[in-house]
């Protein structure tokens, strides 16, 4: 079967910083036109994974490409393909807003200037402005205008709302929902804010302590999670065929978040379907390694998309 | 992109000009003073032996040698200040403030972001550099007696100023493009560069046009214009001494056949001469001419810029490979 | 592209644990038997639709999918997505008044009883449930 060309993957990627590693053996496969939402706690390797995919940061193990290129390659090609935002939102501050527009449009051929204006003003950010005298948010706007312009099939976005008021953030979403809408672009944007993500997203990447727990179609982790109720003074067996994901434990109530391939039938549990926020946060609770109670084949499939 | 560098790193260079001006202009007015004073020199008939006969004399050749020595060292430093401010901040700049990761993910490749800078950066500090050469030729004419072959004199005459200051940059460059800090690349790139420069001076720059040697008689005064290498009581048939010896390695047999008394104001028993004839040696004199001055300029010059294509290559591969 | 303002806006309220891309069939539906949209007229395109408020384009691909698949809609491609079937009976805002002044009596009487909100929205909900003829 042939499969159309993946906007991002990722096989085995690793990136080590002296005897630590940030990120390890990463696999993920991200398809064309999804709004990828990538979670975890700070420092858990979500920013290295983006530098990775943007081609700045060179791995230490594995590959990552975009749309079938190494980003490390470094050709015209891939680099027009990729738009990526820093969490430092590098910019230079001496640069007027207008100019910072110049720079984009004499290194991008596919730089669409109307864009970035109409985004500009619609901000209200004047392009006369020195891009240092602006506040954090602003320049975190600006930032951004610098990414939308180039036009770039895959945008590669860290923490893009972090600095912005609500208001300012529902415009960024609806700018980059437009971009999807129109252009068939693909985002990741990772965020440690579930909440902002949760009926944005609808492809799901979990990140923690350097490893990627979850990476799938949201439909499929919304289908593939059960949160398994019991009384704690009953405290009945996890049933067989599941991988336990996290649980919460309180004086009257066992709470058992849980990963399934076919429906879990024992009466002692009662079965409900968990919100995304409670799957994420069962995985970023858990610290340490987790003992499946699957075989030992099929638990860590974090990509899931063998196929 | 050459906009963007000009934009990015625009403050740098108009410094540096500034710079570059504000020493024209004190070497213009330095050396019109140094010409002055000449003139008072010469024109009192002050000898250089004896500066001391008048005041006029003493003040005018004082002053002249301490406006001297401090533009000599102004100019000595230029290139080096020059091609270090510029090119430290080229590539370390950009890291320090992260601004590596915006221009990296445009479209437009490593190298030929770098490439771009660096040819700016190249082509305005061989501009200045070439600019200010004229001028600090004529300050030489006018304070060193146009003695540029002198190693202290030839370190900023001609168009060897212009190769310094590339090399000087591309060490700056370099340096940034691997310690990614600009405080520390020029703390590293200064004593570099200084070492650079006195290696090349002294252990390399006589022996890249092959000196001329001539057969003089003993003590003749050596011309003021020469630059004045080894000299020597060398064996017959050779301009260099053989392997085994010195330059100076027949000093004492000259002077043990001169006979005691030799030294002081007594009339030694021998003349140097029947002593040279004796013992079958000539004294001989090794020097560089003026006239090996553009050829020596043009061959140190190769030097350097080889040396900074060098690190030019270097800073292409550092960045190209960058891990972080 | 789009010259006209859209017709109707949408609204995702994200504690009913309701599906948004339900969420939004559910309100055409109702805006359809409500009488607020007619057959011909044009729901709100993707662009429209993402631009109010902050939902995954392929979300509103798939609302506007079931609605078609229930009859509810049809999608003409380069023209939009078309209402088709109007309610079979548009109530007039007599009616409604009437329909409204009603279930005010009847809720009345029930925290009269001793229910509270909850349970009066409980009940009611219940009530819609079994009497709803409509396939889930």
């Amino acid at each position: 079967m042939s499969e159309p060309l993946a906007a991002l993957e990722a096989v085995g990627l690793g990136k080590r910083y002296g005897r630590r590693w940030g990120l390890e053996d990463c696999s993920l496969r991200l398809p064309t036109g999804r709004v990828a939402a990538l979670v975890g706690p700070n420092g858990a390797g979500k920013s290295t994974l983006l530098r990775m995919a943007a081609g700045i940061t060179r791995p230490s193990a594995g590959e990552v490409r975009v749309f079938g290129q190494s980003p490390q390659d470094q050709t015209i090609e891939v680099l027009r393909q990729i738009g990526y935002l820093d969490q430092e939102r590098p910019l230079y501050s001496s640069f007027r807003v207008g100019e910072m527009l110049r720079f984009g449009r004499r290194l991008n051929p596919g730089w669409d200037d109307s864009v970035a204006r109409a985004y500009l003003s619609e901000l209200g950010i004047p392009t006369d402005a020195k891009v240092g005298k602006l506040s954090i948010g602003q320049q975190a706007q600006v930032a951004l205008t610098m990414c939308l312009a180039k036009r770039p099939a895959l945008l590669l976005l860290d923490e893009p709302v972090a600095a912005l008021d609500p208001v300012a953030r529902e415009g960024l979403m609806h700018v980059l929902l437009r971009s999807v809408v129109d252009d068939n672009t693909t985002v990741l944007l990772s965020s440690h804010a579930l909440s902002d993500l949760a009926t944005v997203c609808d492809y799901v990447i979990i990140l923690s302590e350097s490893r990627v727990h979850v990476a799938d179609d949201l439909d499929y982790v919304l289908a593939s999670h059960r949160l398994l109720v019991a009384s704690s003074q009953e405290a009945p067996e996890i049933p067989p065929g599941v991988v336990h994901i996290s649980t919460t434990r309180s004086q009257r109530q066992t709470d058992v978040i849980v990963r399934v391939e076919q429906p879990v039938t024992d009466p002692a549990w009662r079965v409900l379907e968990p919100t995304l926020e409670e799957i994420v946060l069962a995985y970023l609770r858990e610290q340490g390694p987790r003992t499946p109670t699957m075989s030992p084949g099929a638990h860590g499939e974090a990509g899931g998309t063998a196929r | 992109m050459i906009w963007a560098t000009w934009r990015m790193h625009r403050l740098i260079f108009l410094v540096s000009l500034a710079g570059a001006a504000a020493l024209a202009i004190w070497l213009a007015v330095s050396g019109t003073h140094e010409l002055h004073a000449w003139t008072v020199f010469t024109s009192h008939h002050c000898s250089m032996n004896e500066p001391g006969s008048s005041q006029i004399c003493m003040n005018s050749s004082q002053g002249s040698d301490w406006f001297s020595t401090v533009d000599a060292a102004l100019c000595t430093a230029l290139p080096g200040v020059l091609g270090l401010v510029l090119g430290t901040p080229l590539v370390a700049g950009e890291i320090q403030l992260r601004t590596n990761r915006l221009a990296w993910t445009q479209s437009i490749t490593r190298t030929r972001w770098l490439l771009t800078k660096i040819g700016v950066g190249v082509l305005f500090t061989a501009v200045v550099a070439g600019a200010l050469t004229p001028l600090i030729w004529w300050w030489t004419d006018a304070a060193r007696r146009g003695n540029h072959i002198q190693p202290t004199n030839f370190d900023f005459s001609g168009f060897v100023l212009v190769s310094y200051a590339v090399f000087a940059f591309m060490l700056g460059a370099a340096l940034g493009a691997l310690i990614r800090r600009i405080g520390w690349a020029f703390a590293a790139g200064v004593p570099l560069f200084v070492l650079a420069r006195l290696g090349v001076r002294d252990d390399i720059r006589a022996g890249l046009i092959a000196p001329t040697s001539a057969t003089v008689s003993a003590y003749l005064p050596v011309y003021n214009t020469d630059w004045y290498l080894n000299a020597g009581f060398l064996p017959l048939g050779r301009s260099t001494p053989p392997p085994g010896q010195t330059w100076t390695s027949n000093d004492a047999v000259i002077t043990r056949c001169q006979g005691p008394g030799f030294s002081g104001a007594q009339k030694p028993a021998h003349s140097a001469t029947y002593c040279e004839n004796l013992h079958r040696l000539h004294y001989v004199m090794q020097f560089q001419p003026p006239s090996h001055f553009w050829a020596l300029q043009a061959a140190e010059s190769a030097v350097f810029l080889g040396a900074a294509g060098a690190l030019l290559g270097l800073t292409v591969i550092a960045v190209r490979r960058w891990r972080t | 592209m789009e010259p006209e303002a859209p017709l109707i806006s949408f609204r995702l309220d994200p504690r009913t644990g309701v599906a948004p891309y339900r969420q939004l069939v559910d309100q055409v539906r109702q805006a359809v038997s409500l009488g607020m949209l007619r057959a011909g007229d044009r729901l709100p395109s993707v662009r429209e639709v993402v631009t109010q408020i902050t939902i995954n384009p392929n979300t509103v691909h798939r609302a506007y999918r079931d609605l078609e698949h229930e009859g509810v809609v049809e999608g003409r491609p380069g023209l939009g997505t078309f209402v088709i079937a109007s309610s079979p009976s548009p109530m007039t805002s007599e009616e409604r008044q009437v329909l409204l002044d009603e279930l005010r009596h009847w809720v009345i009487r029930a925290r009269h009883s001793g229910l509270d909100a909850e349970g009066v929205a409980a009940l009611m909900a219940a009530a819609v449930r079994t009497e709803d003829p409509a396939p889930r």
